[in-house]
């Protein structure tokens, strides 16, 4: 497949490309997803070199892996994000790296905190999904913010925010749902998987 | 010892596993249950689906990521240098059997390394497919991006992988052999004839100027599973000839692309056991020169 070809390939294509040893197609997956995966890394782990680290296991695991990727189960995106957050999150989990978390959360306390809003000021959807993220209850957008950008578990989220862990799952999931369907509504999303 | 959660309480919990906010513990409930609930792993999709809109978009990423996530890739270009002599003299000069080599290269007369010929990309092929078939999960998605060409050809596709994964295998050997075509009418395009010394096996080389190039007209033999023909390209000295792995054919190939931007004066193909050897003691299957 040519480089041009690559361009246009759909994810799927792009996938079974990179089955075939195709190193073109890996840089053209780093080429659409390998910022928003490094963005992800770095906002949760806090650190860059850690962050590149993170992605390129990700992406490396693409290579090894492609048919971990299933199609019909989301974008190449969500996956290498959702590889993405997991690799973060059990770094960030690890002994080794507690203490520079806890540096790292007293400066972000310092600072502003969590903003989803400057999170996705930059997305070419940006305002379909700050619309989004309006229609979420507060306590909703809190506990999302908390688990998926402060990498915490529902546990510590509930800790930190003085709820009952039920009442932290909860608003996780129907948080999640909501913003979903709003997502949906404006097409940001399909409604299938 | 860990409680086993409810159905209902593994349910509630669905959405902070798609954030990753649950504890290797809970996980490993998780993942056992929906193994056997669809509609459970349905909806993990849709939320790490929609978790990852909210990833900040970022930058581009850093280049030099990019050179150290090729630079770890699995597989690497094999390389294949004759004849080189071993610098501390243990080991005897490597030989490809059937290649004219000067007996008399010793160490210091081996080329320095900037001055060799860079290794030639391995394109992804036949046997590279069979040892590494993506999944049918991928193929079913490919299959509605082939819709159009499949309604043209006439072919009911369903979504049965083995189907799709025919037509795409059609679809390539399709357009391989129109772009072999096209090459061997492209003004510019060096063609070698490969022959063989016994057995009356040939196959075709076509090299345009910007490196692409194909192996056509073979006639090789089928291979049993699990070997492989690799193609070699002879650069430098004729009497000294260098080979430089050009890529891996498959047990039975017919026209196959492959890429050497290098100055070769010929190609040549051996038989090898495991796909993308770095160094070969076959003798070649078949050997031609421009």
């Amino acid at each position: 497949m040519r480089i041009e070809d690559l361009r246009e390939a759909s994810d799927a294509k792009l996938v079974v490309a990179i089955g075939r040893y195709s190193q073109e197609a890996l840089a053209e997956a780093y080429r659409r997803h390998g910022g928003a995966a490094f963005g992800l890394a770095q906002r949760l782990v806090g650190d860059r070199s850690m962050a590149e680290e993170v992605v390129q296991e990700v992406f490396l695991r693409l290579w090894n892996d492609p048919d971990k990727f299933d199609p019909d189960r989301g974008t190449l995106r969500s996956y290498l994000l959702a590889q993405t957050h997991g690799r973060s999150v059990d770094l960030i989990r690890s002994e080794s790296s507690r203490r520079r978390r806890e540096e790292r959360e007293a400066r972000l306390n310092a600072e502003s905190g969590y903003d989803l809003e400057r999170e996705v000021i930059d997305m070419a959807v940006g305002d379909q999904i700050r619309s989004a993220l309006a229609t979420l209850a507060d306590g909703e957008r809190e506990a999302i913010e908390l688990a998926y950008f402060g990498g915490h578990t529902y546990r510590e989220v509930a800790a930190m925010l003085g709820q009952p862990e039920g009442t932290i799952k909860s608003r996780i999931r129907s948080g999640l749902t909501r913003l979903r369907a709003a997502l949906v509504e404006t097409g940001v999303v399909g409604s299938g998987a | 010892m860990a409680r086993e959660r409810t159905p209902a309480e593994l349910e509630e919990l669905l959405g902070a596993f798609a954030l990753d906010a649950v504890d290797a513990e809970e996980a490993e409930q998780i993942e056992r249950y929906l193994e056997t609930h669809p509609e459970a792993r349905d909806e993990v999709a849709q939320y790490r689906e929609t978790a990852s809109m909210l990833a900040f978009a970022g930058a581009d990423a850093p280049s030099g990521l990019w050179h150290s996530i090729v630079a770890s890739l699995e597989e690497e270009p094999p390389r294949l240098v004759l004849p080189v002599a071993d610098p501390t003299g243990d080991l005897p000069p490597l030989r490809m059997p059937g290649i004219p080599v000067r007996p008399d290269v010793v160490g210091p007369e081996v080329a320095p390394e900037e001055d060799r010929p860079s290794a030639a990309p391995v394109v992804p092929i036949d046997a590279m497919r069979s040892r590494r078939s993506v999944g049918m999960r991928v193929m079913t998605g490919l299959a509605a991006a082939a819709l159009v060409v499949v309604a043209l050809l006439g072919v009911q596709v369903d979504r049965q992988g083995r189907q799709v994964d025919e037509l795409t295998s059609a679809l390539d050997r399709s357009a391989i052999e129109s772009a072999a075509a096209l090459a061997a009418r492209t003004p510019g395009v060096r063609t070698a004839e490969m022959t063989s010394q016994i057995g009356g096996r040939t196959a075709r080389i076509l090299l345009l100027p910007d490196g692409s190039g194909f192996v056509t007209e073979s006639n090789l033999e089928r291979l049993p599973a699990g070997r492989t023909y690799q193609l070699w390209a002879l650069v430098g000295d004729e009497d000294d000839p260098t080979a430089i792995s050009a890529g891996v054919l498959g047990n039975s190939p017919s026209t196959v692309p492959f890429r050497f931007s290098g100055s070769a004066f010929g190609f040549a193909i051996t038989d090898e056991a495991r796909p993308g050897v770095v160094s070969s003691s076959q003798a070649p299957v078949v050997v031609g020169t421009f």
